[in-house]
């Protein structure tokens, strides 16, 4: 989890950077990569389950992405990526809050328990 | 945090009030957005990063051209999704560590209480201990009184027993006494019936013991006075003779002493003859101390046989 945060600001710095060349001329395989990084780095953290409206529209992103830049259109296909990798984040974060507050849901159960075997209190979590 | 972004916001209409001056619908639902986020209570100042990155979108919104507005619109929402994503995230973790310090208190105060359980259990047990030791103690001072009580009672016991011996001695000794006084009574009283008269010169003669009389009495025993009949049968059997009574002693004493006692002695005898019915006229009493002894003074068995009354039917006239 803190592995995965740390890595979000550098692919969104790189999303950044994809972005912010938009001159058009050259072919952005930093930003195509950076987007399939993203997307995996969503899978990782269980997009699938917990995102998989927003890890489909970042997939169908970066297949755009992937379409433009076989066509050469380098300048849609940067802003495509772009796309996918904002996509593949919102499905990192949503991710993330979703198992962190199962997370929170069963280390309240856990605590309940605990007061209610160890100190005999009534389980108000 | 809120402070800083309504700053940016607020330097943002000043310098570009040109782009302010058209109200933009999609800005202002968006900007709405960034600010309900912002004062959202539960995510607090969680995730600037993304918030900012989302105003960034949000303002480069407004600086989009009309070809790129759909795109920028687009960046702009997801950024703000992100931006609520990621504070979502933090404040759920942020819940995670609350919760992992609770559960640290629980466990802590779960073992405080195990420790003050055992602590407790531990002062039970020590002073049950102490009780049972302070009752041993006292079952032993009571045995020990116990003891005392009763080796009290056996000294008593022993001196009552001692007492009791004393006293059965003593009365063992009164019966041996009593026993030894009957059988001289009774031997006295045998030899009484059985006195028999020797044949002497000077006549028939009946020898009564010294143990008629008790020591240096002239008085005649009760039980001696009680049994001379054969002495007055011995003297009725001559009826017309005299009859003379000599007292004689052993040969300790003083020779006037053993004469006085001899004649007492021998008058003594007379005197119950005649109450025994013989005639007075016959009897002489005559008392002759130590000078006639029949046995040697010189053993208590000889002294005993020279105490002696003898009664001599005189053959003359």
């Amino acid at each position: 989890m803190t592995a995965c945060a740390a890595r979000l600001p550098i692919a969104a710095l790189l999303g950044a950077l994809a972005l912010g060349g938009c001159a058009g001329t050259p072919p952005p395989r930093l930003a195509l990569e950076a987007a399939q990084v993203g997307i995996e780095q969503a899978q990782t953290v269980g997009a699938r389950d917990y995102a998989p409206m927003e890890l489909a529209r970042a997939r169908q992103r970066l297949g755009e992405a992937d379409a433009a830049f076989a066509q050469r259109e380098y300048k849609d296909a940067d802003r495509l990526a772009s796309h996918a990798l904002l996509e593949a984040q919102l499905a990192q974060y949503r991710s993330r809050a979703a198992t962190q507050r199962e997370e929170v849901r069963r280390r309240s159960e856990e605590n309940a328990r605990l007061r209610r075997e160890l100190l005999g209190q009534g389980g108000a979590p | 945090m809120n402070r800083l972004l309504t700053g940016t916001l607020l330097a943002l209409c000043l310098c570009a009030p040109a782009l302010a001056q058209k109200v933009d619908p999609e800005m202002e639902r968006l900007r709405s957005q960034l600010r309900a986020l912002d004062e959202e209570p539960t995510f607090g100042a969680l995730a600037p990063a993304e918030r900012l990155l989302a105003q960034q979108a949000i303002e480069a919104l407004a600086a989009a051209s009309r070809r790129e507005r759909a795109d920028a619109l687009l960046v702009a929402e997801r950024r703000l999704d992100i931006a609520r994503a990621a504070a979502e995230a933090e404040a759920w973790q942020e819940q995670i560590a609350q919760l992992e310090r609770e559960r640290d208190q629980i466990l802590l105060e779960a073992s405080r209480r195990d420790a003050e359980a055992a602590r407790l259990e531990a002062e039970k047990l020590r002073l049950q201990s102490l009780a049972r030791m302070e009752e041993a103690e006292r079952a032993q001072e009571a045995a020990a009184s116990a003891i005392a009580l009763s080796e009290l009672s056996s000294a008593e016991a022993e001196q009552a027993k001692r007492l009791a011996e004393a006293q059965s001695q003593e009365a063992a000794l009164a019966r041996r006494e009593a026993d030894l006084a009957f059988a001289a009574a009774e031997s006295l009283r045998l030899q009484l019936q059985t006195m028999t008269a020797t044949s002497e010169a000077r006549g028939q003669v009946m020898t009564l013991s010294g143990e008629a009389f008790a020591s240096g009495q002239s008085k005649l025993k009760p039980e001696a006075r009680a049994n001379l009949q054969r002495v007055v049968e011995f003297v009725n059997r001559f009826p017309d003779k005299n009859v003379l009574i000599e007292g004689h002693t052993d040969s300790q004493g003083s020779a006037n002493l053993n004469q006085v006692l001899s004649q007492k002695r021998a008058e003594a005898v007379r005197e119950a003859l005649i109450q025994d019915g013989v005639s007075a006229a016959r009897l002489s009493a005559v008392g002759l101390g130590k000078d006639q002894p029949v046995a040697d003074n010189g053993s208590a068995e000889g002294r005993a046989r020279n105490r002696r009354v003898e009664i001599v039917v005189l053959d003359a006239r």
